[in-house]
């Protein structure tokens, strides 16, 4: 088994059992990156694939100042863009979003197991999908989303307040059979 | 917007795990193994490929010694303070993100403008650019370093820096990067077309028959043992024929070039062509005194001093010509993006075309040289010269190309009383190798 540094030198040599070493460390992680962008399985594995040969074949040029993980996640996410671009989806939204921003200590997510909040995700349209998860769980700031997707900042928050509005009905709706159960 | 709603959300999928499929990993090898054999296929492909490379490699080795130089100590103390200031920042973040000091925010927020302001420095955007774009297409890398630069920031989210100015500044970096990208190549390249002489020679006729007429007054008649068999003697020597017909070139050389503004560039180098041509006439000299036998045009139009000589007409005869030039062309540029990797290059310039020698095959089968010394042709000439090429990247210092180009003499090759003009014109293929920096 090789450390953190041989092991990055012996995959960019090509070694295989060094670059497999690398995949298992990792898969899991980016695999779950890949599952949240993408319609479904199939279409994650493709994701997976081409990332790790992307990563691979890019290794020389990886710089220590970046942590590893975060490098390696973002080619997963732009292989994951890359490939959702290719189906052109159309992010603009007409209809008026009335998000009601409002703090609550528990929305009900610890409540659900990760593949249920998963399958949530998943059925938000795509658009709103997509802008979510770049916004919600990897961080980027709305500007940022609008110029990695070409469209407009407004078009990218409006998406997110679409997406927030339908995850706090579902996880409201969720919330309120599961205290239904509770009291019968 | 209520932060703690998507905190939550992260908090649950940040660090998700899900394993792939157990045939992941294989599929992923094969991949790769697929990768590492169509480097290898593109080479042995074609043979033909294979030849010119390996004939490169000698000039394309020197190329690189000459093209790559170490970083002075200049550069390399502007990368290293560079470097530790993004790890510095990078430290001061996740400082930040933990929510526990104001001075701390305030601290980052001074070190980021810092950054920024270093990162417009040409020098130090190229520098840091070629360490990160080694052996990487140059888009992965900018969106890998705006990733970089962004992440280090946009996962703490909150964290109340606003990262307007690093997107901005990464993009212009990524903007000038583009720019500097492959500023000069090196190119080893061949190539043949046919070859058109364009030898006219106005009056020929009328040179032709009166000098047939003033040779000893009348045509001289030869009996078999002369031993012409194809050169009889017309009973009606009113046409003189003289014609230089195509033949076909081959060239080999080196060219040099530079971008110089946007898809601008220029290039210039050295090239050798060989070129035949054949000349079908049916006007023969025959020396006074050898009884060498030559066609008309190459001792009354070509020759400086063919002696004295009989002129005979009679039936059509070839003789060819092989022409040597040594070519400096300086050319302009234009590239056009069109799929993927593939570029086009529309070039068009002028070529300084320099004639060494000249070979004919006389109707003897001798061979007789001439050069600007011995003849009429003159040494220097001038051509224009446009084409078209296509580019396409092996990886990222080393390109093929195939095109075609038609070149077409302005000046005349020869200088003589009769008016003869030689303007020689190309229009083939040619295919290179380019090592670009």
């Amino acid at each position: 088994m090789f450390d953190d540094k041989q092991l990055i030198q012996e995959c960019i040599k090509g070694n295989r059992v060094a670059q497999k070493q690398l995949y298992s460390k990792f898969a899991g992680k980016l695999y779950a990156v890949a599952l949240r962008y993408m319609k479904n399985k199939p279409e994650a594995d493709d994701v997976l694939q081409d990332a790790f040969v992307k990563i691979f074949g890019n290794l020389s040029s990886f710089r220590s100042d970046c942590p590893f993980e975060l490098w390696v996640r973002r080619i997963v996410i732009n292989t994951a863009l890359t490939a959702l671009n290719r189906r052109k989806i159309n992010y603009d939204i007409t209809e008026t979003v009335i998000d009601e921003a409002y703090f609550e200590e528990n929305y009900g997510l610890n409540d659900l197991s990760y593949g249920e909040l998963l399958a949530m995700i998943n059925e938000l349209p795509e658009g709103c999908k997509t802008i979510f998860n770049l916004y919600a769980i990897e961080g980027y700031k709305h500007q940022e989303i609008a110029e990695m997707l070409h469209i407009s900042e407004g078009t990218s928050k409006s998406q997110f307040s679409r997406a927030r509005v339908m995850l706090m009905e579902k996880l409201n709706n969720n919330r309120l059979v599961a205290d239904r159960y509770k009291y019968e | 917007m209520n932060k703690s709603f998507e905190n939550q959300w992260k908090d649950a999928f940040y660090n998700a795990s899900e394993p792939p499929s157990p045939e992941m990993w294989d599929k992923i090898e094969a991949a790769l193994d697929k990768q590492d054999r169509k480097a290898s296929w593109l080479i042995w492909r074609s043979p033909k490929l294979g030849m010119g490379i390996a004939a490169g490699i000698a000039l394309v080795m020197g190329s690189v010694f000459y093209f790559n130089h170490t970083h002075t100590p200049d550069q390399m103390h502007t990368v290293a303070t560079v470097q530790e200031q993004v790890s510095a920042r990078n430290e001061m973040l996740e400082k930040v993100s933990d929510g526990t000091s104001e001075s701390l925010q305030s601290t980052a927020v001074e070190l980021l403008p810092k950054t920024i302001k270093k990162w417009k420095k040409v020098d130090q955007i190229r520098e840091l650019a070629q360490q990160k774009m080694v052996e990487v297409q140059q888009e992965e890398a900018v969106r890998q370093l705006q990733a970089e630069a962004l992440a280090s920031k946009s996962l703490q989210a909150n964290n109340g820096l606003t990262l307007a100015e690093v997107k901005v500044e990464s993009q212009a970096f990524a903007g000038e990067t583009k720019k500097k990208k492959k500023e000069k190549w090196f190119s080893l390249g061949a190539g043949n077309s046919p070859f058109n002489p364009n030898f006219s020679t106005p009056n020929f006729q009328t040179m032709a028959l009166n000098a047939a007429y003033e040779s000893e007054g009348s045509l001289k008649l030869y009996d078999p043992p002369f031993n012409m068999p194809q050169y009889g003697i017309t009973t009606s020597p009113t046409e003189a024929s003289n014609e230089f017909k195509s033949g076909g070139s081959v060239s080999v050389g080196l060219t040099v070039g530079k971008k110089i503004k946007g898809n601008w560039g220029i290039e210039t180098g050295l090239r050798f062509t060989k070129a035949t041509a054949t000349n079908y006439t049916n006007v023969y000299s025959i020396n006074k005194y050898t009884g060498k036998l030559n066609s008309f045009a190459n001792t009354n139009i070509i020759d400086k001093s063919s002696g004295e000589n009989d002129v005979l007409i009679g039936h059509e005869g070839a003789l060819k010509y092989e022409y040597n030039f040594v070519s400096v062309p300086v050319l302009a540029n234009y590239d056009i993006a069109l799929v993927e990797k593939l570029k086009a290059q529309v070039i068009a310039g002028i070529s300084n075309e320099f004639l060494i020698s000249s070979v004919v095959r006389t109707a003897q089968n001798k061979k007789e040289s001439f050069t600007p010394n011995n003849s009429n042709y003159k040494r220097y000439n001038l051509a224009g010269v446009a084409g078209v090429r296509l580019s396409y990247p092996i990886n990222q210092h080393l390109d093929v190309n195939v095109g075609t180009t038609y070149q077409h003499f302005v000046t005349s090759g020869i200088e003589h009383s009769s008016g003869a003009v030689f303007k020689p014109s190309m229009w083939g293929m040619n295919f290179g190798i380019a090592l670009k920096k």
